[in-house]
């Protein structure tokens, strides 16, 4: 028994229905943790190379992890994941809401999830007690619509829920999964995966606070957090306006994309800023449990043309870019609008954004055409025509049946020159942060498991200069600012290391927003579990998962060629901050190489060495195909 | 020179009378750190400046006309 966790992983097998709990051992969690471990262990144990993403072979996490549940702010989150439909490789996302922090309050470490259902089921899992029932009335409802009609037939409110809407029993590949209604485990099709399983919701309430082993030092640390963090002006930003204050200023730097990357320029990016939201259809701020941040906007709406529910949150940063300047589009109403289809009916609004922002500019270049399209005038900053999009692809109606896979796939069907256009690392669509600026970042998009996610690595303008932002690299051994555009060895050592860092924190799960340092995520862990846990363990552990997803991966089929940035990055915007720039191909090559020898991986194959896995714990994780 | 200086987010508490945006008559040869400090900005909180529409470092000079935006390092969300 681990002091502070549940102890107990729930396996659920759909085809069945059978339903069991298994027991870990110590040893286990000390070395997988939670989250992006427990994630990476089942993937790699249970899941046969070469298994199709939406067989009922394919095994989905919900993993929270070893905070999640506890007083600490920011510790309420929890990893999902699962083979991805869209790259192929490992789907691993985190999302935050108080789904993640309810189940392990609910008595559980995981839980894993494999078969499929003859007919559509949820799970209600009310405080330890598990059971299948019955969502065949459910079926082709709203995550909303969804979510009241459990919460009546149960008898209960303010259910927690994990749940799918069309776009997921439609098999989207850029689908998601929706957790409380407005938090979304968003990257690499996972909704598909749930919908391929006939799995509706998981619906979850539980009341037991884990034990920590020593309460007193969590609650100094979460006493801490929550009278310093106004102190940290990324997080008062936060507090005071949410995510997206910085498109003037994102694009002022060339950090916004625009209109699927192939602009520098966004004139409108004032109008889609979150100090314009706070000043029109922002409603109210949300926050997550034991957190004071707040950091989630809440929108509603109602003009001529739109109707947005509160209910359905608001526009993140990465949504005002995706389904804005990535689209040309400056139409808050509709981006909000938009931003609530993509909640009601579970898709990702990244990959949506890129995968329309790469079917608009195929039509811009004739590539599709009016025919294609159905009618619709797909160009840039058609807000309307990218709103009859989203309902398309989640119902995968015309066009929308082909962009319903996201860009890479998309292009493979339409071809005729269509696949230069897709904006993707491994099928897996853009965060919104130009890699031309970030060059690191770029690094990070290219080699990180789960694809192109901006959330796998700290971001280069961060550490361009003395004063705190160096804070966060100086406890990793990397001393001196270096510039955004650099690929040094010593800025590629940076980026690995905050890298694994990264995955340590999807291991524990802490939420990034949080501004925790590597030393309080160390003595969380200690006051929870009564280990004798180090900053040098924690960094280890970060090396295991990232280690754990590129094996996996690479049974899966990918390789070092899968690393790789669209070519429109290794040339310049045409106007913008960026004119001029662009990044080096050689320079980002010697950067990979060495990426992988930092790594004890191969430097050409990026294949982890024998001794490394064996270092790591990890030599039964290495199947026959990865070392041939 | 004539310089003017957009403190977005945060940061904004820095400018002159909590304002955007101002216009600035200052001496030449400042740089954007020595702008910084003269505005009493606590320069070791996380910040990234924009000078003349391109992203610039504390050592970069001043000149007439300059447009500085300083704002907090953008990341997620």
């Amino acid at each position: 028994m681990v002091q502070g966790l549940a102890n107990r992983i729930l396996r659920i097998d759909l085809s069945s229905g059978r339903i069991w709990t298994e027991e870990q051992n110590e040893l286990f969690y000390r070395r997988y943790l939670g989250g992006a471990g427990i994630l990476s262990y089942y993937l790699l144990k249970e899941l046969k190379p070469g298994t199709d993403a939406l067989s009922p072979e394919n095994v989905l996490v919900f993993a929270p992890g070893p905070v999640t549940g506890t007083v600490i702010p920011g510790g309420s989150r929890l990893c999902v994941g699962a083979k991805s439909p869209l790259s192929g490789g490992m789907a691993k996302c985190e999302a935050g809401g108080f789904f993640g922090y309810e189940l392990k309050r609910a008595g559980f470490d995981a839980i894993v999830v494999q078969g499929k259902a003859d007919h559509p089921v949820y799970l209600w899992i009310n405080n330890g007690e598990v059971q299948i029932k019955d969502a065949s009335h459910l079926w082709g409802q709203t995550v909303l619509e969804t979510q009241d009609a459990i919460e009546a037939e149960l008898g209960e409110k303010r259910l927690r829920t994990a749940t799918i809407g069309p776009a997921g029993e439609n098999l989207a590949a850029i689908s998601c999964i929706m957790t409380d209604l407005r938090n979304a485990a968003g990257r690499g099709g996972l909704g598909a995966v749930m919908g391929s399983k006939n799995l509706k919701c998981i619906a979850v309430k539980g009341k037991t606070a884990p034990q920590a082993a020593e309460p007193e030092k969590m609650r100094d640390l979460a006493r801490w957090m929550n009278t310093n963090y106004m102190n940290f002006s990324i997080a008062k930003g936060f507090h005071e306006l949410g995510t997206g204050a910085g498109m003037v200023s994102g694009n002022a730097i060339g950090n916004l994309p625009v209109r699927n990357w192939s602009d520098g320029q966004f004139d409108d990016a004032a109008m889609i800023q979150a100090d314009v939201l706070r000043d029109s259809y922002r409603v109210g701020m949300e926050a997550c449990p034991s957190c004071q941040i707040r950091c989630k906007k809440v929108v509603a709406l109602e003009n001529d043309a739109y109707k947005v529910d509160g209910r359905n949150g608001g526009p993140e940063y990465e949504t005002l870019a995706a389904l804005g300047s990535l689209l040309g589009i400056n139409d808050l109403a509709a981006i909000c609008r938009a931003n609530e289809l993509c909640s009601i009916y579970s898709l990702d609004t990244i990959s949506l954004g890129g995968t329309i922002a790469f079917a608009m500019e195929c039509f811009e270049k004739g590539i599709l055409t009016l025919a294609d399209t159905g009618g619709i005038a797909l160009g840039f900053g058609n807000a309307d025509a990218m709103l009859k999009v989203v309902e398309l692809i989640a119902h995968r109606q015309g066009i929308g049946d082909i962009l319903a896979d996201g860009s890479r796939k998309a292009a493979k069907r339409i071809g005729r020159g269509a696949e230069a256009l897709a904006m993707q690392v491994k099928g897996i669509e853009f965060g919104m942060h130009e890699p031309r600026l970030k060059q690191g970042l770029g690094l990070i998009y290219s080699i990180a498991a789960q694809g192109a996610d901006h959330m796998a690595g700290a971001h280069d303008t961060f550490f361009t200069q003395e004063g705190r932002g160096m804070e966060g690299v100086r406890s990793l051994d990397s001393l001196d600012p270096l510039p955004a555009n650099d690929l040094s060895t010593a800025k590629v050592d940076r980026v690995k290391n905050l890298h694994l860092l990264r995955n340590f924190s999807d291991s524990l799960v802490t939420c990034n927003f949080v501004p925790w340092t590597l030393r309080q995520q160390v003595d969380m862990l200690r006051a929870l579990t009564g280990w004798d846990y180090t900053d040098f363990e924690a960094m280890r552990q970060g090396e295991r998962v990232t280690t754990m997803a590129r094996v996996f991966n690479l049974r899966e089929g990918l390789t070092a060629a899968d690393d790789q940035l669209p070519q429109r990055f290794f040339s310049s915007t045409p106007r913008g901050a960026l004119k001029g720039t662009a990044i080096d191909p050689e320079a980002m090559n010697r950067a990979k190489r060495t990426f992988y020898t930092l790594m004890g991986w191969d430097p050409v194959t990026g294949v982890p060495t024998q001794e490394k896995l064996e270092q790591l714990g990890i030599a039964w994780a290495a199947a026959d195909s990865v070392h041939a | 020179m004539r310089v003017t200086i957009e403190m977005h987010g945060p940061l904004q508490r820095y400018n002159q009378g909590g304002q955007p945006r101002a216009e600035l008559d200052l001496e030449d040869n400042l740089t954007v750190r020595d702008l910084l400090m003269r505005l009493g900005m606590d320069m070791d909180e996380p910040w990234n400046a924009a000078l003349n529409g391109t992203l610039a470092s504390p050592s970069d000079k001043l000149s007439e006309g300059s447009l500085l935006l300083v704002f907090p390092p953008i990341e997620g969300g």
